[in-house]
């Protein structure tokens, strides 16, 4: 049975969103990235049923969520920024000060990462900024021990006056569990900043000394905190060293295959600093080491640096588990098994190979049409797209590059400036425009460089669960803000004006300069009353005989309520169909007809 | 005991819901319960699926089990999708019990359909497992509901009423109701189907 009572169901963003307001947390700050988008409504909406008084930013990108977070903890407020792996590379360099400077009240950085990029275009190892930027890490194994880390993290922060790092890969950002909660601390705090110029102005020997404290602090925290768990028995001459998923697989076949006797096992939730007197005495019996853990191997390289003249025994880790993708369970026990010559893996039958399903948009989409524009534009060019992150990334391969946020507009500038024999279209939503993206245009103008850029606005941060984006509200001005940065040529339409985006854009890509073309349509997600009247009033129906199979609605649209069935012909599921219609503006020969219930 | 439950579908299924609903329901009878959900990077209609892990109690062991099933130690697949279901024959093995909506979703483009119509997934799964159960679920919702939407819980029931899911059927209901907003001539013809189930 299950004995604890005082337990929640929770999901890893469920569970540090409810331990952010169990600590206290006053200020919140992110940028919105899978996995762990959804910290942010979960715990808007704990603040809200709680009546809590936590302050809201939502930053345009991660550079500022961490600097906003900053402030607040510099003025004693506990704070919890959240970003996703990639976007520790945009918040990096507040990151790389944060450890020189401290903070006053607690401040956690939750970052969510991807090994295996199951929701991500990389699965880069963000693990090296822990030791980079002087900051403490820890990485849970499980639900309850992501919402119990997030606690002690503000607790130790406070301690050490360092911000602190977790990291929540994507298994446990989704895994689901009874979290059993310590509830509500109530923390009494005047919030002030008190002046302190040696600690905040980081120049010159000022920085130096800082860096000097950070790494002391460091090795304070290495011998003070332990959050290593051992396991099994402390006599075996074989140790097993993991963080994060891996330690599950472990222990789960160390407990299978009975080899309790035969194996240690220690896993670090303080991935760093490494607890050194508990690493030193694992390792004091052992002739053979495994380091099993995703990536590239950071408590291995780690633990080889500081206690390389300890070791007396052989040491593997990536010699054997690849650097790349998620350590599954299966490559576990394939390890496990061999090393004591055990059954393997179950043999299966050769599994048909089954296709990705890749994204599109939403059946409803007002942005669906969007590429069908741009290549209607294009023909008799020869053109090139950039394609950008977030909902307009979905439609697969039909941009020409697609890296990272801002990739269309950044990279198509170098192309337009060097190459003059190409038609340069880049494209990308609010979210990233806002994130990055403006600047980058402005940068653009002032150095007049020939480029056509597409800003999809569907009023949010779609993709990762609408987030707010200044197009949400109502004082960001479009046409006032091209105006303000010198862009001279540029449209502000409804996306659903297909034929007259076409025939702009065919007239723009003769021009020279900035130009941009702003595409409004709100996301279907969204509640629309005036959709709902027309799914109640009528359907469209698609008619086989005037219907020629041009299929620009069925494989250019990709919309998921336009079918084929066995014998090649198109039918509209009025279930999934939300009435937008834009196939029928589309449609050649008039073949989508609208009928009246 | 461990039961290895496996539920796969499309974006736009049902699939998250189901497994919540199924841990929900494991958690009220007294079952210890981990799941994890894979949703991939496509927005909508991507696959989906998700790993529900059932213990007899919690303990200081299980605690620490992986969320994950490995290859081959499948006890119960749950797939809302036709085609899905030859997506993770790696965690099948050739006793694993599969209970699998004949109904397919269609791919995006003409290449993978044209592709896919070669694949026979009643005949693999056939010849390969000795407890396959396939039927068009899906009609069965259009049938008794109405409409698709509540393929989940038609197969959710079907796998509780069969004994796949160690759980009792008015819990398996209960913790529905408490996940989905139904009208209330949906709650009307859940009763129904259940009565009708019962005989």
């Amino acid at each position: 049975m299950l004995s604890d009572k005082n337990y929640k169901l929770l999901n890893g963003n469920q569970a540090i969103s409810q331990a952010a307001f169990d600590a206290g947390v006053s200020f919140f700050s992110h940028y919105p990235g899978s996995p762990v988008n959804n910290i942010e409504p979960e715990l808007r909406k704990i603040n809200t049923e709680n009546n809590g008084n936590i302050f809201f930013n939502d930053a345009h990108n991660e550079h500022i969520a961490t600097l906003s977070c900053l402030g607040a903890s510099f003025s004693k407020a506990r704070s919890l920024v959240v970003m996703k792996h990639v976007g520790m590379n945009i918040a990096a360099d507040p990151l790389s000060y944060a450890g020189y400077a401290g903070v006053k009240g607690g401040m956690v950085i939750i970052v969510g990462t991807d090994p295996g990029a199951n929701s991500s275009t990389g699965e880069q190892d963000v693990h090296w900024y822990a030791k980079s930027f002087n900051l403490p890490l820890f990485e849970p194994v499980s639900v309850q021990e992501a919402y119990d880390m997030t606690i002690d993290a503000f607790d130790l922060s406070e301690k050490y006056e360092v911000p602190v790092l977790i990291f929540l890969p994507v298994a446990y950002s989704y895994s689901i569990e009874p979290v059993v909660l310590r509830g509500k601390i109530d923390i009494e705090c005047t919030f002030y900043f008190e002046k302190d110029r040696n600690r905040y102005i980081n120049v010159g020997e000022r920085a130096v000394e800082n860096h000097k404290k950070a790494l002391e602090k460091l090795d304070l925290i290495a011998k003070e905190q332990n959050y290593t768990k051992t396991f099994f028995n402390p006599k075996a001459s074989l140790g097993i060293v993991t963080r994060g998923l891996t330690f599950n697989h472990v222990y789960e076949y160390i407990h299978e295959f009975k080899l309790e006797d035969k194996v240690q096992l220690i896993n670090f939730g303080l991935v760093f600093p490494i607890h050194k007197q508990v690493f030193l005495d694992f390792i004091k019996n052992k002739e053979k080491i495994i380091f099993i853990e995703d990536q590239d191997g950071f408590l291995e390289i780690i633990a080889k640096q500081e206690f390389f003249n300890h070791f007396n025994c052989k040491i593997h880790g990536k010699s054997i588990f690849p650097a790349y993708g998620a350590i599954s369970k299966d490559q576990v026990k394939s390890f496990i098994s061999k090393e004591f010559d055990l059954p393997g893996v179950i043999d299966t039958i050769n599994a048909p190979g089954i296709l990705e399903r890749l994204g599109t948009f939403c059946e409803g989409c007002p942005h669906r049409s969007f590429y069908h524009v741009i290549f209607e534009g294009l023909k008799g060019y020869d053109g090139i797209v950039g394609g950008d992150i977030g909902c307009s990334s979905l439609p697969p391969f039909k941009a020409d590059w697609l890296l990272c946020m801002n990739a269309g507009l950044g990279v198509s500038q170098g192309i337009a400036s060097v190459n003059k024999s190409q038609v340069v279209i880049s494209t990308g939503g609010d979210g990233s425009f806002f994130h990055g993206g403006m600047m980058s245009l402005q940068s653009a103008v002032e150095n007049n460089i020939d480029l056509i850029h597409f800003v999809f606005d569907n009023k949010y941060v779609a993709m990762t669960g609408h987030q707010y984006s200044p197009s949400s509200g109502t004082k960001f001005d479009e046409s006032a803000f091209l105006e303000s940065i010198g862009v001279t040529r540029y449209y502000v339409l409804d996306v659903t004006e297909i034929q007259k985006a076409i025939y702009l854009l065919k007239h723009e890509i003769k021009r020279k300069g900035v130009r941009v073309f702003w595409m409004k349509g709100d996301c279907a997600l969204m509640p629309n009353p005036e959709r709902e009247m027309k799914k109640k009033n009528m359907y469209l129906d698609l008619q086989n005989y005037l219907c020629d199979g041009c299929s620009i609605c069925y494989d250019d649209f990709a919309c998921p309520a336009i079918n084929k069935n066995e014998n090649d012909k198109l039918n509209i599921d009025s279930e999934l169909c939300v009435r937008c219609g834009a196939c029928r503006i589309v449609c050649p020969n008039d073949a989508i007809k609208i009928v009246e219930k | 005991m461990i039961k290895n439950v496996l539920i796969a579908g499309v974006g736009g299924q049902g699939v998250n819901a189901l497994s919540i609903v199924i841990q929900n329901a494991c958690l009220n009878e007294g079952l210890y319960c981990k799941s994890s959900i894979f949703k991939g990077g496509a927005q909508k209609r991507g696959a989906i699926y998700s790993f529900i892990r059932i213990f007899e109690n919690k303990n200081d062991t299980v605690i620490n089990f992986s969320g994950e099933i490995g290859g081959g130690e499948l006890d119960v697949m749950i797939s809302l999708e036709y085609i899905e279901s030859l997506r993770y024959i790696k965690y099948y093995n050739r006793n694993t019990e599969l209970l699998i909506n004949q109904n397919e979703v269609a791919f995006f483009s003409k290449r993978y359909n044209t592709e896919l119509r070669e694949i026979n997934p009643v005949e693999i799964l056939n010849a390969n497992y000795n407890n396959v159960r396939i039927e068009d679920f899906s009609m069965q919702s259009k049938d008794f509901f109405g409409k698709e939407k509540m393929l989940n819980f038609v197969m959710g029931f079907e796998a509780v009423k069969t004994g796949l899911l160690p759980i009792g059927k008015e819990t398996f209901i209960d913790e529905f109701l408490k996940k989905n907003i139904v009208t209330e001539n949906i709650k009307i013809k859940m009763k129904e189907y259940v009565d009708e189930g019962n005989k």
